[in-house]
Protein backbone atom coordinates (compact mmCIF):
# COMPACT_ATOMS: atom_id res chain seq x y z
CA UNK A 1 0.00 0.00 0.00
CA UNK A 2 2.94 2.18 0.55
CA UNK A 3 4.22 1.32 -2.53
CA UNK A 4 0.73 3.01 -4.20
CA UNK A 5 0.80 5.63 -2.01
CA UNK A 6 4.23 6.33 -3.44
CA UNK A 7 3.37 6.49 -7.19
CA UNK A 8 0.06 8.53 -6.44
CA UNK A 9 2.34 11.03 -4.50
CA UNK A 10 4.76 10.79 -7.51
CA UNK A 11 1.66 11.53 -10.06
CA UNK A 12 0.94 14.68 -7.83
CA UNK A 13 4.17 15.88 -7.62
CA UNK A 14 3.66 19.02 -9.58
CA UNK A 15 0.70 20.02 -8.03
CA UNK A 16 2.49 19.24 -4.72
CA UNK A 17 5.48 21.58 -5.80
CA UNK A 18 2.96 24.12 -6.99
CA UNK A 19 1.29 24.54 -3.84
CA UNK A 20 4.81 24.67 -1.71
CA UNK A 21 5.98 26.81 -4.33
CA UNK A 22 2.58 29.45 -3.60
CA UNK A 23 3.32 28.87 0.23
CA UNK A 24 6.78 30.19 -0.02
CA UNK A 25 5.86 32.78 -2.08
CA UNK A 26 3.38 34.19 0.33
CA UNK A 27 5.59 33.71 2.77
CA UNK A 28 8.43 36.17 1.94
CA UNK A 29 5.91 38.75 0.38
CA UNK A 30 4.79 38.89 4.17
CA UNK A 31 8.17 38.86 5.77
CA UNK A 32 9.56 41.54 3.34
CA UNK A 33 6.55 43.37 3.78
CA UNK A 34 6.94 42.65 7.96
CA UNK A 35 8.83 45.74 8.82
CA UNK A 36 8.01 47.85 7.14
CA UNK A 37 4.17 47.66 7.64
CA UNK A 38 2.86 49.60 10.65
CA UNK A 39 0.33 47.21 12.70
CA UNK A 40 -2.42 49.68 12.11
CA UNK A 41 -2.27 49.55 8.68
CA UNK A 42 -4.28 47.02 6.70
CA UNK A 43 -1.54 46.28 3.85
CA UNK A 44 0.05 43.15 5.53
CA UNK A 45 -3.43 41.61 5.68
CA UNK A 46 -3.71 41.24 2.54
CA UNK A 47 -0.54 38.25 2.21
CA UNK A 48 -2.08 36.60 5.45
CA UNK A 49 -5.82 37.20 3.52
CA UNK A 50 -3.37 35.58 0.62
CA UNK A 51 -2.00 32.31 2.74
CA UNK A 52 -5.28 31.23 4.30
CA UNK A 53 -7.21 31.31 1.49
CA UNK A 54 -4.57 29.84 -0.95
CA UNK A 55 -4.67 27.27 1.33
CA UNK A 56 -8.73 27.19 0.72
CA UNK A 57 -7.91 26.98 -2.77
CA UNK A 58 -5.31 24.06 -2.58
CA UNK A 59 -7.11 21.92 -0.30
CA UNK A 60 -9.90 21.36 -3.54
CA UNK A 61 -7.45 21.61 -5.79
CA UNK A 62 -5.81 18.76 -4.41
CA UNK A 63 -9.42 16.90 -3.69
CA UNK A 64 -10.19 17.34 -7.42
CA UNK A 65 -7.04 16.31 -8.47
CA UNK A 66 -7.10 13.29 -6.18
CA UNK A 67 -10.58 12.26 -7.81
CA UNK A 68 -9.84 13.07 -11.10
CA UNK A 69 -6.75 10.45 -10.97
CA UNK A 70 -8.86 7.97 -9.70
CA UNK A 71 -11.28 8.46 -12.61
CA UNK A 72 -8.52 8.65 -15.56
CA UNK A 73 -6.66 5.39 -14.28
CA UNK A 74 -10.08 3.50 -14.53
CA UNK A 75 -11.42 5.21 -17.95
CA UNK A 76 -7.37 5.82 -19.74
CA UNK A 77 -4.96 2.99 -20.18
CA UNK A 78 -2.71 3.89 -17.76
CA UNK A 79 -4.15 2.39 -14.91
CA UNK A 80 -3.20 -1.13 -16.29
CA UNK A 81 -0.01 -0.15 -14.56
CA UNK A 82 -1.34 0.60 -11.38
CA UNK A 83 -4.44 -2.73 -11.52
CA UNK A 84 -1.81 -4.94 -13.01
CA UNK A 85 0.08 -5.02 -9.97
CA UNK A 86 -0.40 -8.14 -6.94
CA UNK A 87 -1.78 -5.65 -4.83
CA UNK A 88 -5.69 -6.17 -3.80
CA UNK A 89 -7.60 -3.84 -5.04
CA UNK A 90 -8.90 -2.51 -1.62
CA UNK A 91 -5.12 -1.82 -0.93
CA UNK A 92 -4.77 0.44 -4.13
CA UNK A 93 -8.08 1.74 -3.01
CA UNK A 94 -7.09 2.91 0.53
CA UNK A 95 -3.48 4.04 -0.71
CA UNK A 96 -5.26 6.51 -3.59
CA UNK A 97 -7.81 7.79 -1.05
CA UNK A 98 -5.56 7.69 1.97
CA UNK A 99 -2.85 10.07 -0.17
CA UNK A 100 -5.68 12.97 -1.25
CA UNK A 101 -7.04 12.42 2.45
CA UNK A 102 -3.73 13.15 3.97
CA UNK A 103 -1.97 15.33 1.58
CA UNK A 104 -5.33 17.55 1.57
CA UNK A 105 -5.19 18.12 5.35
CA UNK A 106 -1.74 18.82 5.53
CA UNK A 107 -1.19 21.09 3.07
CA UNK A 108 -4.36 23.21 4.25
CA UNK A 109 -2.82 23.00 7.74
CA UNK A 110 0.11 23.88 6.78
CA UNK A 111 -0.95 27.01 5.49
CA UNK A 112 -3.24 27.60 8.09
CA UNK A 113 -0.67 27.51 10.97
CA UNK A 114 1.66 29.45 8.82
CA UNK A 115 -0.91 31.50 8.80
CA UNK A 116 -1.63 31.55 12.48
CA UNK A 117 2.06 31.76 12.85
CA UNK A 118 2.43 35.08 10.96
CA UNK A 119 -0.19 36.48 12.64
CA UNK A 120 1.45 35.91 16.56
CA UNK A 121 4.66 37.24 14.77
CA UNK A 122 2.18 40.39 13.89
CA UNK A 123 1.21 40.55 17.88
CA UNK A 124 5.14 39.99 19.45
CA UNK A 125 5.32 42.71 16.55
CA UNK A 126 2.82 45.21 17.90
CA UNK A 127 0.82 43.58 21.08
CA UNK A 128 0.02 46.99 22.58
CA UNK A 129 -2.06 48.30 19.40
CA UNK A 130 -4.42 45.38 20.20
CA UNK A 131 -6.30 46.82 22.74
CA UNK A 132 -7.20 49.58 19.94
CA UNK A 133 -10.67 48.43 18.91
CA UNK A 134 -10.46 51.36 16.29
CA UNK A 135 -8.28 49.35 14.02
CA UNK A 136 -9.52 46.74 11.21
CA UNK A 137 -5.63 45.06 12.10
CA UNK A 138 -6.65 44.31 15.81
CA UNK A 139 -10.26 43.85 15.69
CA UNK A 140 -9.16 40.23 13.57
CA UNK A 141 -6.87 39.33 16.03
CA UNK A 142 -8.70 39.57 18.48
CA UNK A 143 -11.95 37.82 16.78
CA UNK A 144 -9.40 34.84 16.14
CA UNK A 145 -8.50 34.69 19.85
CA UNK A 146 -11.76 35.55 21.67
CA UNK A 147 -13.62 32.64 19.00
CA UNK A 148 -11.18 29.90 18.40
CA UNK A 149 -9.74 27.98 21.67
CA UNK A 150 -7.49 25.10 20.75
CA UNK A 151 -10.05 22.59 21.80
CA UNK A 152 -12.18 24.16 18.96
CA UNK A 153 -9.76 24.05 16.42
CA UNK A 154 -9.02 20.57 17.27
CA UNK A 155 -13.19 19.99 17.41
CA UNK A 156 -12.99 21.71 13.80
CA UNK A 157 -10.08 19.61 12.52
CA UNK A 158 -11.88 16.51 13.34
CA UNK A 159 -15.02 17.31 12.27
CA UNK A 160 -13.33 18.56 8.77
CA UNK A 161 -11.41 14.87 8.73
CA UNK A 162 -14.67 13.10 8.66
CA UNK A 163 -16.39 15.14 6.28
CA UNK A 164 -13.60 14.51 3.37
CA UNK A 165 -13.26 10.96 4.66
CA UNK A 166 -17.34 10.56 3.79
CA UNK A 167 -17.24 13.23 0.90
CA UNK A 168 -13.87 11.07 -0.72
CA UNK A 169 -15.93 7.77 0.01
CA UNK A 170 -18.91 8.85 -1.90
CA UNK A 171 -17.14 10.23 -5.00
CA UNK A 172 -15.03 7.15 -5.53
CA UNK A 173 -18.39 4.94 -5.05
CA UNK A 174 -20.48 6.41 -7.42
CA UNK A 175 -16.94 6.89 -10.21
CA UNK A 176 -16.64 3.29 -9.35
CA UNK A 177 -19.81 2.65 -10.43
CA UNK A 178 -19.98 4.33 -13.66
CA UNK A 179 -16.45 2.51 -14.62
CA UNK A 180 -18.01 -0.55 -13.44
CA UNK A 181 -21.53 -1.50 -13.47
CA UNK A 182 -22.24 1.11 -15.59
CA UNK A 183 -19.75 1.13 -18.33
CA UNK A 184 -20.98 0.78 -21.73
CA UNK A 185 -24.31 1.67 -20.36
CA UNK A 186 -26.65 4.51 -22.05
CA UNK A 187 -26.60 7.46 -19.58
CA UNK A 188 -24.33 5.61 -16.82
CA UNK A 189 -22.50 8.91 -16.08
CA UNK A 190 -25.52 10.28 -15.43
CA UNK A 191 -27.00 7.44 -13.64
CA UNK A 192 -24.21 7.88 -11.23
CA UNK A 193 -24.28 10.98 -10.56
CA UNK A 194 -27.35 10.61 -9.63
CA UNK A 195 -26.68 7.89 -7.33
CA UNK A 196 -24.09 10.97 -5.78
CA UNK A 197 -26.84 13.18 -5.32
CA UNK A 198 -29.06 10.50 -3.88
CA UNK A 199 -26.27 9.47 -1.30
CA UNK A 200 -25.63 13.38 -0.14
CA UNK A 201 -28.85 13.97 -0.05
CA UNK A 202 -29.47 10.63 2.06
CA UNK A 203 -26.67 11.75 3.76
CA UNK A 204 -27.66 15.28 4.92
CA UNK A 205 -31.09 14.18 5.80
CA UNK A 206 -30.00 11.18 8.58
CA UNK A 207 -27.65 14.52 9.37
CA UNK A 208 -30.60 16.11 10.05
CA UNK A 209 -32.53 13.98 11.90
CA UNK A 210 -30.01 13.21 14.35
CA UNK A 211 -29.44 15.47 17.31
CA UNK A 212 -25.91 14.09 18.65
CA UNK A 213 -23.21 15.77 16.52
CA UNK A 214 -21.05 11.99 18.46
CA UNK A 215 -23.45 10.32 16.85
CA UNK A 216 -23.83 12.37 13.11
CA UNK A 217 -19.93 11.79 12.92
CA UNK A 218 -20.35 8.25 13.47
CA UNK A 219 -22.94 7.77 11.08
CA UNK A 220 -20.60 9.96 8.49
CA UNK A 221 -17.49 7.32 8.89
CA UNK A 222 -20.14 4.86 8.83
CA UNK A 223 -21.50 5.81 5.13
CA UNK A 224 -17.97 6.15 4.29
CA UNK A 225 -17.00 2.93 5.28
CA UNK A 226 -19.70 1.32 3.59
CA UNK A 227 -19.14 3.11 0.09
CA UNK A 228 -15.59 2.43 0.56
CA UNK A 229 -16.48 -1.37 0.82
CA UNK A 230 -19.05 -1.20 -2.39
CA UNK A 231 -16.37 0.67 -4.11
CA UNK A 232 -13.47 -1.99 -3.60
CA UNK A 233 -16.07 -4.89 -4.18
CA UNK A 234 -17.03 -3.06 -7.85
CA UNK A 235 -13.51 -2.94 -8.65
CA UNK A 236 -12.48 -6.82 -7.41
CA UNK A 237 -15.56 -8.49 -9.28
CA UNK A 238 -16.44 -6.00 -11.85
CA UNK A 239 -13.12 -4.29 -12.96
CA UNK A 240 -13.16 -3.60 -16.86
CA UNK A 241 -10.02 -1.80 -17.99
CA UNK B 1 2.91 -22.80 -13.71
CA UNK B 2 -0.63 -24.38 -15.57
CA UNK B 3 -2.95 -21.72 -16.52
CA UNK B 4 -6.24 -22.93 -17.49
CA UNK B 5 -9.55 -21.27 -18.40
CA UNK B 6 -12.54 -23.18 -18.69
CA UNK B 7 -15.80 -21.68 -20.30
CA UNK B 8 -14.84 -17.88 -20.06
CA UNK B 9 -17.51 -15.67 -21.29
CA UNK B 10 -17.19 -12.22 -21.34
CA UNK B 11 -20.04 -9.69 -23.09
CA UNK B 12 -20.34 -5.74 -23.52
CA UNK B 13 -23.82 -4.43 -23.42
CA UNK B 14 -25.36 -6.37 -26.47
CA UNK B 15 -21.98 -7.54 -27.87
CA UNK B 16 -20.16 -10.86 -26.61
CA UNK B 17 -16.30 -10.15 -26.45
CA UNK B 18 -15.66 -14.00 -25.49
CA UNK B 19 -17.71 -17.07 -25.63
CA UNK B 20 -17.66 -19.58 -24.02
CA UNK B 21 -13.54 -20.36 -24.39
CA UNK B 22 -11.60 -22.82 -23.08
CA UNK B 23 -8.09 -23.24 -23.40
CA UNK B 24 -4.87 -23.94 -21.38
CA UNK B 25 -1.75 -22.67 -20.96
CA UNK B 26 1.17 -24.76 -20.10
CA UNK B 27 4.87 -23.48 -19.52
CA UNK B 28 7.80 -24.22 -21.85
CA UNK B 29 5.44 -23.14 -25.28
CA UNK B 30 5.14 -20.37 -27.21
CA UNK B 31 1.64 -19.46 -28.03
CA UNK B 32 0.14 -17.17 -30.80
CA UNK B 33 -3.00 -16.02 -30.22
CA UNK B 34 -4.43 -14.92 -33.83
CA UNK B 35 -7.50 -13.78 -35.08
CA UNK B 36 -8.98 -10.49 -36.80
CA UNK B 37 -10.18 -7.10 -34.65
CA UNK B 38 -12.35 -8.34 -32.49
CA UNK B 39 -12.39 -11.92 -32.69
CA UNK B 40 -11.41 -11.36 -28.48
CA UNK B 41 -7.75 -11.98 -28.11
CA UNK B 42 -7.34 -8.31 -25.86
CA UNK B 43 -10.08 -9.40 -24.23
CA UNK B 44 -8.78 -12.91 -22.72
CA UNK B 45 -5.10 -11.45 -22.20
CA UNK B 46 -6.79 -8.80 -20.12
CA UNK B 47 -8.90 -11.60 -18.37
CA UNK B 48 -5.83 -13.41 -17.73
CA UNK B 49 -3.69 -10.13 -16.56
CA UNK B 50 -6.67 -9.45 -14.07
CA UNK B 51 -7.38 -5.81 -15.36
CA UNK B 52 -11.10 -6.94 -16.45
CA UNK B 53 -13.41 -9.42 -15.14
CA UNK B 54 -15.03 -12.00 -16.73
CA UNK B 55 -19.07 -12.31 -16.57
CA UNK B 56 -18.70 -16.30 -16.46
CA UNK B 57 -16.38 -19.24 -16.18
CA UNK B 58 -13.20 -19.80 -14.77
CA UNK B 59 -9.09 -19.16 -15.00
CA UNK B 60 -7.22 -21.87 -12.61
CA UNK B 61 -3.43 -21.55 -11.73
CA UNK B 62 -2.04 -24.46 -11.01
CA UNK B 63 -5.19 -25.45 -10.21
CA UNK B 64 -6.37 -23.16 -7.44
CA UNK B 65 -8.88 -20.26 -8.78
CA UNK B 66 -6.88 -17.02 -10.35
CA UNK B 67 -6.74 -14.44 -6.86
CA UNK B 68 -4.60 -11.22 -7.23
CA UNK B 69 -1.47 -13.41 -5.38
CA UNK B 70 -1.08 -14.35 -9.29
CA UNK B 71 -0.70 -11.09 -10.78
CA UNK B 72 2.77 -11.94 -9.24
CA UNK B 73 3.18 -15.09 -11.49
CA UNK B 74 1.78 -13.19 -14.56
CA UNK B 75 3.49 -10.53 -17.02
CA UNK B 76 1.49 -8.55 -18.92
CA UNK B 77 2.20 -6.01 -22.15
CA UNK B 78 -0.75 -4.39 -23.39
CA UNK B 79 -0.21 -2.78 -26.81
CA UNK B 80 -1.22 0.57 -25.51
CA UNK B 81 0.75 3.14 -24.24
CA UNK B 82 0.35 2.69 -20.16
CA UNK B 83 3.41 4.38 -18.21
CA UNK B 84 2.64 7.55 -16.60
CA UNK B 85 3.43 10.86 -18.18
CA UNK B 86 6.06 11.91 -15.48
CA UNK B 87 7.79 8.70 -16.29
CA UNK B 88 11.45 8.51 -17.41
CA UNK B 89 12.64 4.78 -19.02
CA UNK B 90 14.45 4.31 -15.60
CA UNK B 91 11.50 5.23 -13.56
CA UNK B 92 10.12 1.99 -15.23
CA UNK B 93 12.51 -0.24 -13.78
CA UNK B 94 12.30 1.29 -10.79
CA UNK B 95 7.93 1.14 -10.64
CA UNK B 96 8.40 -2.43 -11.76
CA UNK B 97 11.36 -3.32 -8.83
CA UNK B 98 9.08 -1.87 -6.77
CA UNK B 99 5.99 -4.05 -7.47
CA UNK B 100 7.12 -7.49 -9.25
CA UNK B 101 9.73 -9.41 -7.18
CA UNK B 102 10.73 -11.34 -9.71
CA UNK B 103 11.87 -8.29 -12.38
CA UNK B 104 15.19 -8.16 -12.91
CA UNK B 105 17.15 -4.56 -13.63
CA UNK B 106 20.50 -6.17 -14.96
CA UNK B 107 18.10 -7.61 -17.47
CA UNK B 108 15.98 -4.78 -18.31
CA UNK B 109 18.99 -2.42 -18.56
CA UNK B 110 20.69 -4.49 -20.49
CA UNK B 111 17.96 -4.93 -22.67
CA UNK B 112 17.49 -1.79 -22.83
CA UNK B 113 20.88 -0.84 -24.48
CA UNK B 114 20.91 -3.89 -26.90
CA UNK B 115 17.58 -2.00 -28.10
CA UNK B 116 19.63 1.55 -28.75
CA UNK B 117 17.61 3.21 -25.41
CA UNK B 118 18.78 5.17 -22.36
CA UNK B 119 17.20 5.54 -18.93
CA UNK B 120 16.99 9.28 -19.12
CA UNK B 121 14.82 9.01 -22.13
CA UNK B 122 11.32 10.56 -21.72
CA UNK B 123 8.73 8.02 -22.03
CA UNK B 124 6.53 10.37 -23.70
CA UNK B 125 8.88 11.19 -26.18
CA UNK B 126 9.58 7.81 -27.51
CA UNK B 127 8.60 6.90 -31.02
CA UNK B 128 5.85 3.81 -30.84
CA UNK B 129 9.28 1.43 -32.31
CA UNK B 130 11.02 2.72 -28.87
CA UNK B 131 8.07 2.20 -27.03
CA UNK B 132 7.22 -1.40 -27.94
CA UNK B 133 10.76 -2.13 -26.85
CA UNK B 134 10.55 -0.98 -23.60
CA UNK B 135 7.29 -2.81 -23.07
CA UNK B 136 8.97 -6.07 -23.96
CA UNK B 137 11.86 -4.85 -22.10
CA UNK B 138 9.94 -4.37 -19.17
CA UNK B 139 7.56 -7.68 -19.56
CA UNK B 140 10.42 -10.06 -20.47
CA UNK B 141 12.74 -8.70 -17.31
CA UNK B 142 10.15 -10.31 -15.68
CA UNK B 143 10.96 -13.70 -14.57
CA UNK B 144 6.78 -14.58 -14.75
CA UNK B 145 5.36 -18.05 -15.67
CA UNK B 146 3.07 -17.00 -17.82
CA UNK B 147 4.02 -13.97 -20.55
CA UNK B 148 1.10 -11.96 -22.29
CA UNK B 149 2.40 -9.95 -25.30
CA UNK B 150 -0.63 -7.90 -26.63
CA UNK B 151 0.20 -6.91 -30.65
CA UNK B 152 4.48 -6.21 -29.61
CA UNK B 153 4.89 -6.73 -33.01
CA UNK B 154 2.27 -3.62 -34.49
CA UNK B 155 3.32 -0.43 -36.11
CA UNK B 156 6.96 -1.27 -36.16
CA UNK B 157 9.44 -1.57 -38.17
CA UNK B 158 11.04 -4.80 -40.11
CA UNK B 159 14.04 -4.54 -38.30
CA UNK B 160 12.78 -3.96 -35.03
CA UNK B 161 10.38 -6.49 -35.28
CA UNK B 162 12.91 -9.12 -35.53
CA UNK B 163 15.01 -7.83 -32.54
CA UNK B 164 11.43 -8.39 -30.46
CA UNK B 165 11.21 -11.58 -32.22
CA UNK B 166 14.49 -12.64 -31.25
CA UNK B 167 14.90 -11.25 -27.22
CA UNK B 168 11.38 -13.20 -27.00
CA UNK B 169 12.72 -16.61 -28.14
CA UNK B 170 15.66 -15.57 -26.22
CA UNK B 171 13.44 -15.83 -23.26
CA UNK B 172 11.64 -18.25 -24.09
CA UNK B 173 12.60 -21.24 -21.65
CA UNK B 174 11.17 -24.41 -20.53
CA UNK B 175 9.42 -23.06 -16.87
CA UNK B 176 7.46 -20.52 -18.92
CA UNK B 177 4.13 -20.08 -20.96
CA UNK B 178 4.97 -17.08 -23.49
CA UNK B 179 1.35 -16.06 -25.76
CA UNK B 180 1.94 -13.71 -28.28
CA UNK B 181 -0.70 -11.75 -29.98
CA UNK B 182 -0.66 -10.24 -33.31
CA UNK B 183 -1.84 -9.44 -36.76
CA UNK B 184 2.12 -10.36 -38.15
CA UNK B 185 1.20 -14.31 -38.61
CA UNK B 186 3.75 -14.68 -41.35
CA UNK B 187 6.79 -13.74 -38.77
CA UNK B 188 5.33 -15.58 -35.61
CA UNK B 189 5.32 -19.05 -37.68
CA UNK B 190 8.86 -19.42 -37.01
CA UNK B 191 8.53 -18.59 -33.69
CA UNK B 192 5.22 -20.32 -31.74
CA UNK B 193 4.97 -24.17 -31.29
CA UNK B 194 0.85 -23.49 -30.50
CA UNK B 195 -1.97 -21.73 -32.67
CA UNK B 196 -5.39 -20.62 -31.30
CA UNK B 197 -7.55 -19.24 -33.50
CA UNK B 198 -10.02 -16.58 -32.61
CA UNK B 199 -13.01 -15.29 -34.21
CA UNK B 200 -15.80 -12.98 -32.90
CA UNK B 201 -15.17 -14.27 -29.39
CA UNK B 202 -15.06 -17.99 -30.01
CA UNK B 203 -12.24 -20.25 -30.13
CA UNK B 204 -11.91 -21.98 -33.49
CA UNK B 205 -9.00 -24.02 -33.07
CA UNK B 206 -6.20 -24.57 -30.50
CA UNK B 207 -3.00 -26.50 -32.61
CA UNK B 208 -0.03 -27.60 -32.63
CA UNK B 209 2.12 -25.85 -35.29
CA UNK B 210 3.50 -28.86 -36.04
CA UNK B 211 0.56 -30.87 -36.36
CA UNK B 212 -0.66 -28.50 -38.31
CA UNK B 213 2.03 -28.85 -40.64
CA UNK B 214 2.47 -32.79 -40.40
CA UNK B 215 -1.45 -33.53 -40.67
CA UNK B 216 -2.93 -30.93 -42.41
CA UNK B 217 0.22 -30.25 -44.90
CA UNK B 218 -0.61 -26.25 -43.62
CA UNK B 219 1.95 -23.48 -41.85
CA UNK B 220 -0.32 -20.91 -39.74
CA UNK B 221 -0.73 -18.21 -42.45
CA UNK B 222 -2.59 -21.08 -44.96
CA UNK B 223 -4.71 -22.44 -41.95
CA UNK B 224 -5.57 -18.39 -41.11
CA UNK B 225 -6.23 -18.17 -44.81
CA UNK B 226 -8.54 -20.94 -44.50
CA UNK B 227 -10.54 -19.93 -41.05
CA UNK B 228 -11.02 -16.30 -41.71
CA UNK B 229 -10.81 -16.01 -45.28
CA UNK B 230 -9.38 -13.57 -48.42
CA UNK B 231 -10.42 -10.63 -46.83
CA UNK B 232 -9.12 -10.55 -43.46
CA UNK B 233 -6.02 -12.04 -45.16
CA UNK B 234 -5.19 -8.75 -46.20
CA UNK B 235 -5.41 -7.34 -42.83
CA UNK B 236 -3.25 -10.26 -41.17
CA UNK B 237 -0.46 -10.24 -43.42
Amino acid sequence: MLTTMKYEFMKNRILYAISLGTLALLQVVYLVMLPFSSIKSSNILIPLFLIFMAGTIIFFLIIINGISLFSRDLRSKSGYLVYMTPTPIPFILSAKILLVYLSSIIFTLGFFFLGLADLHLLILAGGKYLKDDNDLMPRVIKYLLDNFSTADVALKLLQGAVIVFNFLSTVYFSIGLSQTLLRNKRFGGLISFLIFIAITVFNSFVSHQISSNVLTYIFHVGLGVFCFIGTSYLLVRKIDL
Amino acid sequence: MSVTCTNITKRYFFKTALNNVSLSFEPGHIYALLGPNGSGKSTLMKILSGLTSKDNGEITVDGHPFTYRDKAFIAFAPTEFIFFDYMKIKDVAAYYHDYFKDFDRACFFQMIHEFSLTPDMKVRTLSSGMLAKLKIAATMSRQARLLLLDEPLNGIDLLSREEILRTILSHADSSRAIVISSHMVEELEATVDTAIFMQEGNLVLCSDVETLREKEGMSIVEKYRQIYGTTTMKEAI
